[in-house]
């Protein structure tokens, strides 16, 4: 008789995580400058509580949960190819250069001229930079050559992007790329969400497909091989999954950072380091994540103008610290 | 017939030649010491062998079978690889770990099934790990560790193992105990080519020894054969005491020559 010791069931995991969500996602619906009346707002789609629901509200609650969801889930798949639980979207770069590539079409003024530019330059941006990382950070990608890769990244974009800045033709092309990069789910239209969707799709079915390879690479990339998988293709499967969900979310998003770090972290303790586990619960995780960061800018007052990439800024910035001097005795 | 088949292997890179012309072969029910110094292109050779390393010339061929008719899925569970000092990446659970043995029988949809189950069980008995069931991988000692990852390797149910270094920085007792437990599966049919340094280990345990120098298979065949004091002299660039009593025997590196 063997004893299973697995902490808490896939199943029954995710059950939970996905009613979490959606009693968050029902609760953010109810949270606003207006008091909704809801009987008018499901009856009468075209009323004013009708279009507050439907037009403003639930398109900032999927969008805060489909790039939630991204985030997470890139984040837990980067950490499983890379076998190192510091990797995120943000710290290796992705999320930046995704920024960059959409400010780039901002600032040249292509996404006016096609609906798919913007969520294109990003996910162009993010591919450039996970290839960077690859070729620098290389098949024994150790902790130090990740980090540094991505400061290298990081600071190579912002200085790009302060170029545009510089040249940008007026104050306000300015403005708006900088209120844009600071990352944000609000006044978004179900459009920006239609027209992003199937980029992150793909991206989720890409990482979401690659478990069982991840959980072999556990074991190094000679052995995930010789168990059977074509280590090479498969990682650009990953790769490519990520640019394209982390670009098409960051083309209508901004930057929002941490949410791929953190995220895999809190779930470890709950669901174990299986790469494969942790890949829907991470996604999950991330949409609830940014769900109730989002929330909390709806709901205090003195932060209402707060961008949400600034608050899981400011949240993310000391969990890293900690996560640093944590694992500080295995970071050599 | 052979189970695996090497005809005329060549390995070139970087422009450096680091396997010529070489052909190996083993047989079911054999265990084959890979041995040589440093460098001698061991590792290389073994990683050909388990279609790691492609080579610059020469045929693999299994069964009888050119190697690469045969499906990559296929060919993941009849030949596995023990990789020199077994990595483990995550701190997984010890039965985690064995599992991941089974992937190469799993399709991306398909969820273990109580036959994959019992395949985990037997081969942790095997390794004899079943008491680490609920360890994490990485807080085991080196000698734990290693049999876990034999299990993993006894899970996928292969015909072949190769292991490179499998003894490696590990103290007498497991040494011993790993070198049985290799020795077993090709005792039961399977067959098993190792990468190994400790030549007493290799004379011991193996029945057949192939001794690499330079790129070069130098000799073939038994362990009195294979390591006679002109091979050690000229390979290795030692000169070792021999030990006999009856049948056993040992060999103890004495002194440089070179």
């Amino acid at each position: 008789m063997t004893i299973k010791m697995t902490a808490i069931s896939d199943r029954r995991l995710l059950s939970c995580l996905i009613a979490a969500l959606l009693a968050v996602l029902l609760f953010a619906l109810t949270r606003g400058a207006v008091d909704l009346n809801w009987r008018a707002a499901v009856t009468d789609v075209s009323s004013l509580h009708g279009t507050i629901l439907w037009q403003v509200r639930l398109p900032r609650a999927l969008m805060a949960i489909v790039v939630g969801a991204t985030l997470g889930l890139s984040g837990a798949a980067l950490q499983g190819l890379l076998r190192n639980p510091l990797a995120g979207p943000d710290l290796v770069g992705v999320t930046n250069c995704a920024a960059l590539g959409a400010v780039l079409t901002l600032y040249f003024g292509l996404a006016g001229a096609s609906w798919f530019a913007l969520p294109l330059g990003g996910m162009l941006g993010a591919g450039i930079s996970v290839a960077i990382i690859f070729m620098l950070a290389g098949r024994r990608a150790s902790v130090l050559t990740l980090i540094l890769a991505g400061m290298a990244i990081n600071a190579m974009v912002s200085s790009l992007i302060a170029l545009a800045l510089n040249f940008s033709a007026n104050p306000f092309a300015m403005s708006e790329i900088v209120y844009w990069l600071l990352g944000s789910v609000a006044n978004r239209s179900n459009n920006d969400l239609l027209m992003t969707l199937p980029f992150m799709l793909a991206g989720w079915l890409l990482l979401l497909s690659s478990g069982r390879f991840l959980d072999a690479l556990s074991l190094g990339e000679e052995t995930a091989q010789s168990l059977g998988f074509p280590v090479t293709a498969l990682r650009w499967r990953v790769v490519g999954g990520v640019a394209l969900c982390v670009g098409a979310a960051v083309s209508v998003s901004g930057s929002i950072g941490f949410i791929g770090l953190v995220v895999p972290h809190l779930l470890r303790p709950w669901v174990g380091y299986e790469p494969r586990r942790l890949l829907p619960a991470s996604a999950i995780g991330g949409a609830l994540l940014l769900l109730i960061a989002d929330l909390i800018v709806l709901a205090v007052p003195a932060l209402r103008e707060v961008k949400v990439g600034v608050i899981t800024a400011l949240i993310g910035g000391p969990f890293f610290l900690h996560l640093i001097y944590k694992n500080r005795s295995s970071l050599t | 017939m052979n189970l695996l088949q090497a005809n005329a292997i060549s390995v070139v890179i970087d422009e450096r030649k680091i396997l010529d012309d070489i052909s190996v072969h083993v047989r079911r029910g054999e265990c084959v010491g890979l041995i040589g110094p440093n460098g001698a292109g061991k590792t290389t050779l073994l990683r050909v062998l388990a279609r790691l390393q492609q080579p610059r010339a020469g045929t693999l061929s299994w069964e009888g079978a050119d190697m690469h008719t045969i499906a990559t899925r296929q060919l993941a569970r009849a030949l596995a690889y023990l990789e020199q000092g077994a990595p483990a990446h995550w701190p997984l659970r010890v039965e985690t770990v064995v599992a991941l043995g089974r992937l190469p029988h799993l399709s991306w949809w398909q969820r273990p099934s109580a036959q994959d189950q019992t395949a985990i069980d037997h081969a942790m008995q095997l390794a004899e790990v079943d008491y680490l069931r609920d360890r994490i991988v990485t807080t085991l000692s080196g000698g734990e560790r290693l049999r876990v990852m034999l299990a993993r390797v006894f899970a996928a149910q292969p015909q072949l193992i190769l292991a490179d270094e499998p003894v490696a920085a590990l103290d007498p007792y497991h040494q011993l105990h790993v070198m049985e437990l290799l020795h077993e599966h090709a005792q039961r049919g399977g067959a098993v080519i190792a990468v190994l340094h400790d030549l007493n280990l290799a004379a011991r345990f193996c029945d057949r020894l192939i001794l690499l120098s330079c790129g070069q298979l130098v000799c073939e065949g038994g362990a009195r054969e294979v390591l006679d004091a002109e091979h050690l002299r000229q390979v290795y660039g030692v000169e070792a005491r021999v030990l006999e009593t009856g049948d056993e025997y040992a060999l103890v590196p004495w002194r440089r020559v070179r």
